[in-house]
């Protein structure tokens, strides 16, 4: 047991405590949303890029049809077809 | 040596930049003949994914190895290296982008927008920091942001800043994350990145009146430590909160603090507090009267600022594109103007009705008026806020760094003899 944990905690320190770990659960919890609120429109099928599919990290397994034609012009391009 | 190595280094830098933006200006774009401009990049061209990801590692370490040096290692001279190796990677290498000051407005828009997604990247350079600030105070400005690194840089001749011009223009940051919430959350602009002054330093490319504003600041910051850390970053705001509460902190001295004042001068952001002697029965008495004023004047503020922010509405929401075009589009009907914009030859291209479109913009207007009562009371909230803490007593018995302003840059570490004592026990036990 070192030096400081022998020390009785203060109000205010206890206080500080408190808040911190309420921030890091509000921090936790709104990145828990962000994911979730990801994975919800995935499955309802909605684009989460903004209909930009350059750049898209999920254009390789999207199904909408602006990925396909994305897909597509793009599999066109790399094989020297236009 | 080390104030050498600073001045090398930023010397170094601004040449390669300035090189590079001239570099750049030789090959004009085109001149359309239809009278269409180019619009300027805003952001950099899509990287692989897999590459956002290793940059997310590297912010993990980076912030990591950050907190062990100006906790534990106490090193300033590794906590430049540090601050240089960010500018590299962050700054120039990944362009700025995505960076967490930026990122505020993207979690924004994701909250208020049902179908906007963040990508998870832009979330955890967002969060990241925030998560290590609160555990570890502001390593994050130390030596990982690359916006704190290009003004650390360049400050040679640091003067202090008065503790009342200090507090006033830190009111701006509030206000500016304010309006870039209100911004973001209207899906109108993202001003923060819009108006990023070093953006286009480390693109090496980008607006004139932006490239002259960093520039300015730049010139600003030989003197005045990291003013756009101090007086204008929004994230820095958020990030003031949470070190408030953090679990480490900086300490100038590793153990005791002997009041010998060496350290007083040594913050170019005056962020070291001195020992509080006790208010007189006259100064107290005079403090309780004012905190009680100010206790009743906040409400007030709170509602005077919302009702101000609120009248804006009409000026603000013409940031909003829809609001502007729908404004064009009534003069155009009403015979004002003859010409038509490509905008608004596009909408009735379009054939959309153009009541919609004024409905569409009524709403949004209104969309400004109940976002500006927050944003003004925000603004009334943080002013009164500031005037109830000048009438508070801290007791502090040593020579502090503030938790809140503190950036962690480690210069003070040197300055403490006890520091020195420190060291050479460390190198003894070492031989």
């Amino acid at each position: 047991m070192n030096e400081s944990s022998r020390q009785p905690c203060s109000r205010r320190q206890l206080f500080a405590g408190a808040l911190r770990y309420a921030a890091l659960g509000l921090l936790a919890a709104g990145g828990a949303a962000l994911v979730a609120k990801r994975h919800r429109l995935l499955r309802e099928g909605v684009c989460i890029s903004g209909g930009l599919c350059g750049g898209c990290a999920i254009l390789h397994q999207c199904a909408l049809p602006e990925a396909l034609s994305a897909k597509k012009i793009s599999a066109g391009v790399h094989s020297g077809r236009r | 040596m080390m104030r050498f190595a600073q001045i090398i280094t930023g010397i170094a830098l601004a040449l390669i930049s300035c090189g590079l933006v001239w570099s750049a200006e030789r090959f004009p774009p085109p001149d359309f003949e239809s009278g269409h401009e180019m619009p300027s990049p805003t952001t950099p061209h899509p990287r692989q994914d897999i590459y956002e990801y290793i940059d997310v590692v590297v912010l993990l370490a980076a912030l990591g190895l950050a907190s062990y040096l100006v906790l534990k290692k106490r090193s300033r001279r590794a906590i430049f290296a540090l601050t240089v190796f960010s500018l590299l990677y962050f700054g120039f290498w990944r362009e700025g982008c995505v960076c967490p000051i930026g990122g505020t407005q993207n979690i924004v828009l994701s909250i208020f927008d049902a179908e906007y997604v963040v990508p998870i990247t832009v979330a955890a350079f967002f969060l990241l920091p925030l998560v290590f600030t609160l555990f570890f105070g502001r390593t994050f400005c130390a030596a990982v942001c690359p916006l704190g690194a290009v003004q650390d840089l360049v400050l040679c001749r640091p003067v202090a800043v008065p503790s009342w011009a200090e507090s006033g223009l830190r009111l701006l940051a509030y206000v500016y994350l304010g309006a870039a919430v209100l911004f973001a959350a209207t899906g109108s602009a993202f001003i923060i990145c819009r108006y990023d002054p070093f953006i286009s330093i480390f693109r090496l490319t980008g607006d004139l009146n932006i490239l002259i504003l960093g520039a300015c600041l730049l010139l600003i910051g030989v003197f005045v430590g990291r003013p756009y850390c101090r007086f204008i970053c929004p994230y820095g705001v958020v990030l003031r909160q949470l070190s408030r509460l953090s679990r480490r902190r900086v300490t100038i001295t590793p153990d005791e603090c002997i009041q010998c004042k060496l350290c007083e001068e040594s913050c170019p952001f005056g962020a070291i507090k001195k020992p509080a002697a006790k208010w007189s029965d006259q100064d107290y008495g005079i403090a309780k009267k004012r905190l009680g004023f100010f206790l009743l004047i906040l409400p007030v503020l709170v509602l005077l600022g919302g009702w101000a922010g609120s009248s804006l509405k009409a000026v603000a929401a013409r940031a909003h594109e829809t609001v502007r075009l729908a404004e064009r589009i009534y003069l155009e009907e009403t015979g004002e103007v003859t010409e038509t914009t490509d905008a608004s030859a596009a909408f009735r291209a379009t054939g959309k009705e153009i009541e919609e479109l004024y409905a569409d913009a009524s709403s949004i207007r209104a969309q400004f008026g109940f976002g500006g009562w927050f944003f003004g009371g925000f603004a009334g909230l943080v002013i009164g806020l500031k005037l109830i803490g000048l009438s508070v007593w801290r007791q502090r018995t040593d020579y502090e760094a503030d938790r809140a302003s503190c950036l962690a840059c480690g210069r003070c570490f040197e300055y403490c003899p006890r520091e020195h004592v420190r060291l050479e026990q460390a190198k003894e036990v070492k031989t």
